[in-house]
């Protein structure tokens, strides 16, 4: 391992209180819960073993603290802002997609489709200083402060409420998780757009579009049995597959606006080389991304006949 | 019955079709007078492009959104009354699309919904104009009219488009086209995509259900051997224009007009004596229709073109008993040798 922290800290305990090799091993070994005499390959085992039992280790940065508590106190944080972000965005962007399919003819389309293309062209963090030195850094003419309090915004919530605050409560989480779910959500949008208008462009011109007008079948039908159901399925796989990037995703804009999800914690124990952690939340991303692969491909095979198993 | 006593159903006058197009207007269709008669089938036959789909879809009014209507009118005759179908609201010609004028599209291989069954093709189909069928009696007559095109009606019904082969899908649209007793279907090209066995499956089967039913065929096509079996009377386009119009067996067997001279010749014949070697073709292609010049358009291909031919268009001259050609020089066409 690189820069091992247990190997850290046994020289640390050498160098600085003078004991001898033995007593400091002993000592880290009781600290961090580790055999250090096993080989490695039966100390992996036994981390397996570990893990089908739920059992993730122990933190390195924080004794005593297991992995699992600290990524079921960080999680939910993640889901709700990643989460709202995924989904805001994509009825957003599903909706505006729509509407500049259909009016193609109409001034606002290159603009809905311009700055869609423009927006999903920024990266993520980049639209993560700007909201934070638009609402929060700049004091615009003709005012004292600027927009809003970006100080008291960090975190998930202000310390003390908790859910039994009630209504407090849920516009608390909401004040706090604003900027990073507008971020996600601007992030997206623009890509949600442009598939949405493509796919809808191109169903428009499909032969059994045209067919079903020749057939004398009502615009209502031919939009939702027609159109709407072949459109939307690649909306409904993309969707699917970036479920699993919804943990992931959140590194860099939890970073920024101090939001403590698992992203933060993930960047947190790679600086602490908390390897136990680091590990857990990796695994925990990895699952989610294989599960939500999965989920994409039954979903297809529900929405779409041509992907199912002949009977 | 003679033909002459037949009622007329649907008569195109002079119409002019062009596209809007970023280098002007593109002229697809000129000038064009056709009638279809009840139970009469119309072959359109002409190289692509010289506007048999672009006349075929007005007449349904599904024009591409750049058409642009020029001049004349498109009629539709029904128990007397006169409907005029280029001047119809969407909401008229709603109800007369596939319930009246059946149009079937060329790429018969992608005109059925992926994700849906082909029942339900049937369904929408019936319950777009009368909502009062039982899903029941709605797949109990496309079982009927499946059967008679020969497919089994349960398997087809219960499957997704993808799950059929090209000439099953093909047969099934025609079945679907007839789900709501049209007075007149218009196939566009229905035959291909399809190998020849299939093809002569299909040609057998519209035959059969013509005899059957009482409705007339407008059928686009430039295999020859299509029009010639099942047409009743040929129309020859070129350029957006009806150059020749007759019976089938006066334009195949003496043409008047150059270009269906040179189309019926360029048949290869597989029984021959004698292996005259080169196919014959009609050289060169056909003019741009974004700037038309007043001349024949056919001149610049024609064997038989006279100084007069660049200088003005012909007008339509009759040649015998509903056969008229638009030819200053179609006393010179020959007859087609019957060779076997």
């Amino acid at each position: 391992m690189p820069s091992n922290p247990v190997d850290i800290y046994v020289n640390e305990l050498i160098s600085s209180h003078g004991i001898s090799v033995e007593a400091a091993r002993s000592r880290a070994s009781a600290l961090y819960a580790l055999d250090l005499d096993m080989p490695v390959w039966r100390q992996y085992i036994s981390y397996l073993g570990n893990l089908i039992q739920g059992n993730m280790g122990q933190s390195i940065r924080s004794p005593g603290v297991r992995v699992s508590t600290i990524i079921r106190a960080r999680l939910p944080w993640t889901l709700f802002t990643v989460g709202s972000g995924l989904i805001i965005s994509t009825i957003l962007g599903i909706v505006l997609g729509t509407i500049s399919a259909f009016k193609r003819d109409k001034w606002y389309e290159p603009i809905i489709t311009g700055s869609a293309s423009i927006i999903s062209a920024i990266p993520d963090f980049l639209i993560g200083i700007f909201l934070i030195i638009f609402f929060g850094i700049i004091t615009w003419f003709g005012m004292d402060r600027p927009l809003l309090p970006i100080q008291s915004m960090r975190g998930t919530h202000t310390m003390g409420l908790s859910i039994d605050d009630g209504f407090t409560y849920i516009r608390d989480i909401f004040a706090h998780g604003m900027f990073p779910i507008i971020t996600y959500v601007l992030a997206q949008i623009g890509m949600w757009v442009l598939l949405m208008k493509g796919s809808t462009t191109s169903t428009l011109k499909k032969e059994y579009v045209k067919l079903a007008e020749a057939r004398g079948l009502s615009n209502t039908k031919i939009m939702s049995k027609y159109v709407a159901r072949n459109a939307f399925l690649p909306i409904a796989t993309e969707f699917a597959m970036r479920m699993g990037f919804i943990l992931g995703g959140s590194l860099i804009i939890e970073q920024l606006f101090v939001y403590e999800g698992l992203g933060l914690e993930l960047l947190n124990a790679v600086h602490g080389r908390d390897y136990p952690v680091m590990q857990g939340i990796l695994l925990i991303i990895t699952a989610c991304i294989v599960f939500s692969n999965l989920f994409a491909e039954l979903i297809y095979g529900a929405l779409d006949p041509r992907t199912r198993r002949g009977e | 019955m003679t033909k002459a006593m037949k009622k007329e159903l649907l008569k195109i006058n002079d119409l002019s079709i062009a596209y809007n197009t970023p280098r002007g207007k593109l002229h697809a269709v000129r000038n064009v007078n056709l009638t279809v008669h009840e139970n009469e089938v119309v072959a359109l036959i002409g190289e692509s492009g010289c506007g048999k789909t672009t006349l075929c879809l007005s007449i349904v009014q599904l024009d591409e959104d750049n058409a642009q209507l020029l001049n004349g009118e498109i009629n539709y005759y029904k128990d007397g009354e006169v409907k005029i179908l280029t001047q119809m609201s969407e909401r008229d010609i709603k109800i007369i699309r596939w319930q009246e004028i059946a149009l079937m599209f060329q790429a018969s291989q992608s005109v059925f919904n992926p994700v849906i069954k082909i029942k339900e093709h049937f369904i929408d189909t019936v319950k777009a104009h009368d909502n009062g069928y039982s899903r029941k009696a709605i797949i109990d007559k496309s079982k009927n009219l499946l059967s008679k095109m020969q497919l089994d009606a349960d398997r087809v019904l219960n499957s997704y488009a993808h799950e059929l082969s090209g000439g099953m899908k093909q047969r099934a649209l025609i079945a679907l086209s007839f789900i709501l007793d049209p007075k007149i279907v218009i196939f566009d090209e229905p035959t291909t995509a399809l190998d020849v066995l299939t093809q002569r499956k299909i040609i057998d089967l519209l035959r059969l259900i013509k005899e059957e039913y009482d409705f007339s065929i407008i059928i686009i096509t430039h295999d020859l051997a299509i029009a010639a079996e099942l047409a009743d009377k040929v129309a020859t386009m070129y350029a957006g224009q009806i150059v020749e119009n007759g019976k089938t067996e006066d334009i195949f067997y003496s043409p008047s007009h150059p270009y269906s001279y040179g189309l019926i010749n360029a048949v290869p014949k597989l029984i021959s004596d004698k292996c005259e070697g080169d196919l014959s073709s009609i050289p060169g292609s056909p003019p741009d229709l974004i700037d038309i010049e007043n001349k024949c358009q056919f001149s610049p291909r024609c064997n038989f073109a006279t100084e007069e031919c660049f200088r003005d268009e012909p007008t339509i001259s009759k040649v015998g008993e509903s056969h008229f050609v638009a030819c200053y020089n179609y006393k010179n066409v020959p007859p087609i040798r019957r060779d076997n």
